[in-house]
């Protein structure tokens, strides 16, 4: 049976859509940086900030600003994702 | 183990002693038979060389610039799967962009020897011939089969691996130079090799065959890879690298190419034959220049 992939895995598989096999490397060196944890650790409440800093990141990787966007949002989208599990089990 | 022993810095010193040799060489060297047929002093010599030399060595300079850069890359990822292909990349680049001044400094010191005592001449042709040969065997063997190695995940997977298209084009070209050779359509180039037929078909033509084939297949390898690989930045750079090495061994053909009509072309005013050496060079500025763009953006990935 598959198993469910934690949140680090879900923006790595994000991120190699842009940066191929370079994408983990890449996420992994982000978090650890800027938000100073370990990959494993990386909650939802942590997407926004990483979000803004693989913003920037991009941005001195590609002059293509409709990459970086298309990557941000792909990003809030999964911090949106995050959210709807647990409203579920709050009730909400 | 070798990049270790002698370092960034060591790179660069070997390559900037080997550009210093050759500019010395060659503009210590006179040439009279140049300066007669085009009707040049020792001075218009030197000023003729040097419109070769200032392009020339600010193209060997961004080449070893992308491939330093290539090898950098390569000591980010080590480890990873694409690790020791790209190593392999790297390394067979440094050697063919090291080889260009060397195999200049050697030529440039092998021609003075020849204008001093006329009767080396064959056998200083003869070396200098082998010298450039056996740099580009050795950097094609490391960038051919690094490329290979970076495609056999992808070719694993896919069956769409087809390099028919190009493999008849090779065939053309490799029939092409080899009838060039022998025929001496071009002019004679027993003047030019000072060895009979059989030897230079068996020895220099194809070894070349089989460096362009190696490039060939390189460049190709590396497109396919980044068409079957995730990520558009990582395609892009890959882009640039597969593209950048198609030129270098379009330059090399078009360099043998000019080689056996060495004979003909002698006879040119000075002009075209520049415009041919301009060409060249335009060529290998945009081959060594697409790779030394594509490692630097290959580099980025890793350094952001």
């Amino acid at each position: 049976m598959a198993r469910a992939q934690n949140l680090y895995e879900k923006t790595v598989d994000i991120c190699t859509d842009y940066l191929g096999p370079a994408g983990e490397r890449f996420m992994r060196r982000q978090i650890a940086t800027h938000l100073g944890k370990a990959p494993e650790q990386l909650s939802r409440d942590d997407l926004p900030e990483l979000s803004n800093w693989v913003r920037l990141a991009f941005a001195m990787l590609t002059d293509d600003s409709r990459v970086t966007e298309e990557f941000s949002s792909r990003l809030h989208k999964l911090y949106k994702e995050q959210d709807a599990p647990r409203r579920k089990r709050s009730g909400d | 183990m070798l990049s270790i022993m002698i370092g960034k810095r060591g790179y660069w010193l070997v390559f900037l002693g080997c550009i210093a040799a050759y500019i010395v060489i060659t503009l210590g060297t006179s040439n009279p038979e140049l300066a007669q047929r085009y009707n040049l002093t020792a001075t218009g010599v030197r000023l003729v060389n040097l419109t070769i030399i200032v392009p020339i060595t600010a193209i060997w300079i961004v080449a070893f610039y992308g491939a330093i850069q290539m090898k950098e890359y390569a000591a980010a990822i080590h480890g990873s799967t694409e690790g020791k292909p790209f190593d392999l990349i790297a390394t067979g680049l440094v050697v063919s962009v090291l080889g260009f001044p060397l195999t200049s400094a050697i030529a440039a010191a092998l021609k003075n020897i020849a204008i001093n005592t006329p009767s080396l001449a064959p056998a200083t042709t003869i070396i200098q011939n082998y010298a450039t040969l056996a740099v580009a065997i050795i950097a094609f063997y490391y960038i051919g089969k690094g490329a290979q190695h970076l495609a056999l995940p992808v070719k694993k997977r896919s069956v769409t691996f087809d390099n028919s298209r190009w493999t008849l084009a090779f065939i053309i070209i490799s029939s092409i130079f080899s009838w060039l050779v022998i025929s001496h359509y071009g002019g004679n180039t027993r003047s030019l090799y000072h060895m009979p037929d059989w030897l230079v078909i068996g020895t220099l033509a194809i070894p070349y065959l089989w460096v362009w084939y190696q490039g060939a297949v390189a460049a190709y390898c590396i497109y396919y890879y980044q068409k079957h690989v995730k990520g558009m930045l990582y395609q892009r750079a890959l882009v640039y690298c597969s593209a950048g090495i198609g030129a270098v061994i379009g330059a090399s053909v078009f360099i043998q190419f000019v080689t056996v009509f060495n004979e003909r072309l002698s006879r040119l005013d000075l002009t075209p034959l520049l415009g041919i050496v301009y060409i060249l060079i335009l060529i290998y500025a945009v081959g060594y220049g697409l790779i030394a763009k594509g490692a630097k953006k290959l580099k980025a990935l890793e350094n952001i």
